[in-house]
């Protein structure tokens, strides 16, 4: 199996009057060709910093950014700013944003926002950049005319589709989806995510899938991370994981989901996850765990391969 | 686009909007029209050049203000021939006439009788002889002026000769001895009065012209004689003569539009160079302080850190700098340069004292700008921090940027009024506050000159007006934006 991306030992901590965030602390994992990992977990576990990590969209206060990201088997950490931005940026990686609504600059046509990428990297001219946004509108779903159009104009699900439109611009190999639909009425978003399988099928696009939503990331994903505070706990295919998870917040989490048809109370988590200042050295979900044990409370588990391609952060496998 | 017509509909739809673009247009047109009429070397060719103002009378008021003052008030009259009406002989010699009728309905007498000739070519070697001649409406005509043109001596001479080519011969014929001679022997003649060359001079050759003797307690004095007077002036010679222009001056209490100031200067054609200047300093201001203050306050809210620091910082202490002592000492400074246009010194210290306070507005605005989620999605699909800075924050911040900078074109104008005032004005360009400060020097308002102060405060206030209008109506546009932002 070819990997389009792998993720190695990802450091991502921010540096606050308060202390450092360690928001995305050694996350490991990989994105075959193709392929879509969905990546769940509650606000603020560091989905979106993973993402940002991954396309090096770093704040002013980053503190500690390492680890190894591979694209087609190249580490993208050693390539300098420039390099990434020339040669990676967009070209190869892209983004759809959280919030596509905000995402959207107010006062500039969505024409000219979709068209951007190609006059920064490619040194396009306007209007043949204006005809290839003229091209993505059409892939994404968008009459042209809509191209002269200012953010404002547009509803919810079109916005959407610009921003989808201004990802696929430069047909990037992996796509970074950053909640595409939290903003949406359900019906959108099946329309959204109708068109983010066609464009995986079409283009054999992979795809990060980023979302606090298991039925949504379900649909897409092949793969599926569930992160909780800072650290991916579980990894594997989205079957396995679905159907049999392995860690305890794993299971926690798929339990809490409501279900239609099955004579099943949906159950809870108690408590808080942990600050990600100063987070505990020890397991990072032994506070909520309900099979701590006291290893739990004196180490931080390893990954464990449990399956084939099955990976959990808990004491509970190792052997 | 909606946004576009809306806003418009809305600006256009207020009252001040309205007022203040019909303002703007005027000024517009009027600023136009001085460029395209008037030479550029304006204030010093014409200007400030007393020889150019020679024909207008000194300080008087305008010629509308004959409505309001209870003296019948004669208008100044400048009639200029450029071809002569016919031929005669005078003594034997060809003479050629050229002949101009005045009207006097006014009750007062006329200030002066001026004639002007430029250009006189002589093609005898006996010279020429220059005769005025006046009818009066009661069909008596008076000789009142004669004299020889000075025959050019040298043997490199040669014919024929050009006299007064650059400077126009000037005769002030009221005050003529030969005039006075004539009036005295035309009283003695038609009317059998007696008087003595000073008598009629301290009565003045103009009365006993444009006048009827009455007697008044053994006092001879005159009444003015109304009606149709014709006055001729005669250049005669053996042979062929020529002279290009003539200019009869018949002297006045009011002139022009706007009256003129005591360097007979005509104050219309100095307010309306004024336009021009006005609008530049208000353009060219605003546009360069919105420009450095929203520039360094996009950078100083973007950048942040050290670069923030720094500006920030300047622009406190600029911010703290009192405004006008130190806009005077800098131009002063400035205008000791030689040669140093002062207009540029002055829009270059308003704009140098101006900036800071949209640098921390701007600065404010960013901040909270740069934190939105469209300049993270900018920055991730890797555009520079230039271009960020500049397509994606500024276009945010323009409606704002371009009301505030119609906020400070009347604080602009303003400010050069009060510098022309103190005297640091540009001593070439005759701007309104300039013509304030010659008219304050020549103590206008305590000689009740009010033509001379009122019209360039006027225009400086209707200048401001217009700018003011302007800001108010954009107001409901740009504010409600902001906020709901």
């Amino acid at each position: 199996m070819e990997l389009q991306l792998e993720v190695n030992n990802l450091y991502l901590y921010y540096k606050t009057y308060k202390g450092i965030v360690e928001a995305v602390d050694g996350v490991s994992f990989y994105v075959p060709k193709g392929m879509a990992v969905g990546v769940v977990g509650e606000s603020g576990c560091g989905k979106s910093s993973t993402a940002n990590a991954i396309l090096r969209v770093l704040p002013k206060n980053t503190y500690k950014y390492e680890g190894i990201v591979k694209l087609d088997g190249i580490n993208l950490m050693d390539l300098d700013d420039d390099t990434f931005n020339r040669e990676v940026r967009w070209r190869k990686i892209s983004m759809v944003f959280q919030g596509a609504m905000n995402s959207l600059n107010p006062v500039l046509k969505v024409g000219f926002q979709v068209a951007e990428p190609l006059i920064i990297h490619q040194g396009m001219s306007k209007e043949e950049a204006y005809s290839k946004a003229a091209e993505m509108f059409e892939l994404v779903g968008l009459p042209t005319q809509f191209l002269d159009r200012y953010p404002h104009e547009l509803s919810g699900g079109m916005r959407q589709r610009v921003v989808i439109a201004m990802a696929m611009v430069m047909n990037p190999k992996l796509l970074i989806l950053d909640e595409p639909t939290s903003a949406l009425d359900v019906s959108i978003q099946a329309q959204i995510m109708n068109l983010l399988k066609d464009l995986k099928e079409k283009y054999k696009m992979s795809m990060i899938f980023i979302t606090h939503d298991i039925a949504l990331a379900s649909d897409i994903s092949d793969y599926m991370a569930v992160m909780y505070a800072g650290h991916i706990v579980e990894f594997g295919p989205s079957e396995e994981v679905l159907l049999n998870p392995q860690h305890p917040y794993s299971q926690k989490l798929l339990a809490s989901i409501p279900r239609l048809r099955e004579d099943k109370e949906p159950e809870f988590l108690p408590g808080t996850p942990p600050g990600l200042i100063n987070p505990p050295r020890y397991c990072r979900f032994a506070n909520r765990c309900h099979k701590v044990f006291d290893r739990c409370w004196n180490e931080e588990p390893q990954y464990y391969k449990i399956g084939k391609e099955h990976y959990v952060k808990c004491f509970l496998h190792e052997s | 686009m909606a946004f576009e017509r809306s806003a418009w509909s809305i600006f256009i739809e207020s009252l001040v909007g309205k007022a203040g673009l019909i303002l703007l247009l005027f000024m517009v047109v009027m600023s136009g029209y001085v460029l395209l009429a008037y030479p550029m070397d304006y204030g010093v060719r014409v200007w400030n050049n007393d020889k150019k103002w020679t024909d207008l009378p000194r300080a008087v008021p305008p010629e509308w203000w004959d409505i309001f003052d209870p003296r019948d008030l004669v208008t100044h009259r400048i009639f200029i021939d450029t071809k002569y009406d016919y031929t005669t002989e005078i003594f034997g010699m060809d003479a050629i006439v050229y002949e101009i009728e005045y009207e006097h309905t006014e009750d007062g007498f006329p200030t002066g009788l001026t004639v002007k000739y430029a250009n006189l070519t002589v093609y005898s070697q006996f010279g020429a002889y220059v005769f005025i001649n006046i009818t009066r409406p009661d069909g008596t005509e008076i000789n009142l002026f004669f004299k020889q043109e000075p025959v050019p001596v040298g043997e490199d001479i040669s014919f024929p000769y050009t006299l007064y080519p650059e400077q126009d011969a000037l005769i002030q014929v009221n005050t003529e001895d030969t005039t006075i001679f004539q009036l005295k022997s035309f009283l003695f003649s038609q009317y059998g009065i007696s008087l003595n060359k000073s008598v009629i001079e301290a009565i003045g050759g103009i009365r006993v012209i444009f006048g009827t003797p009455i007697e008044n307690e053994n006092q001879t004095d005159f009444e003015v004689l109304k009606g149709l007077y014709k006055i001729k002036v005669m250049f005669a010679s053996q042979d062929l003569i020529d002279v290009e222009r003539v200019k009869v001056i018949i002297g006045g209490e009011v002139y022009g539009i706007l009256g003129t100031d005591t360097r007979r200067r005509d104050l219309f054609q100095g307010l309306l160079f004024g336009f021009p200047i006005a609008l530049s300093i208000g353009v060219f201001t605003s546009v360069l302080t919105t420009a450095i203050g929203s520039t360094l306050g996009i950078v100083s809210g973007y950048k942040g850190g050290k670069v923030d620091e720094i500006i920030q910082r300047v622009t406190d202490i600029v911010y703290n700098f009192p405004f006008l002592p130190l806009l005077i000492f800098i131009v002063f400074i400035i205008s000791r340069i030689p040669d140093f246009p002062r207009l540029i010194a002055i829009i270059g210290a308003i704009v140098a004292l101006g900036w800071s306070g949209l640098t921390i507005i701007i600065r404010s605005m960013v901040l909270s700008l740069r934190e939105s989620m469209f300049v993270e999605s900018a920055k991730a699909i890797g555009a520079s921090d230039t271009r960020i800075m500049f397509k994606h924050i500024f276009p945010n911040l323009a409606p704002f940027i371009f009301a505030q900078m119609i906020f400070f074109t009347p604080g602009a104008i303003l400010a050069e009024a009060a510098l022309s005032f103190l005297g640091l004005g540009d001593p070439n360009l005759p701007s309104w506050g300039k013509i304030i400060e010659e008219s304050f020097r020549g103590s206008s308002l305590q000689l009740g000159m009010w033509w001379w102060f009122l019209p360039p405060g006027l225009l400086i206030m209707l200048a401001a007006i217009t700018f003011v209008f302007i800001a108010l109506a954009l107001e409901p546009i740009v504010n409600p934006k902001l906020k709901s932002r």
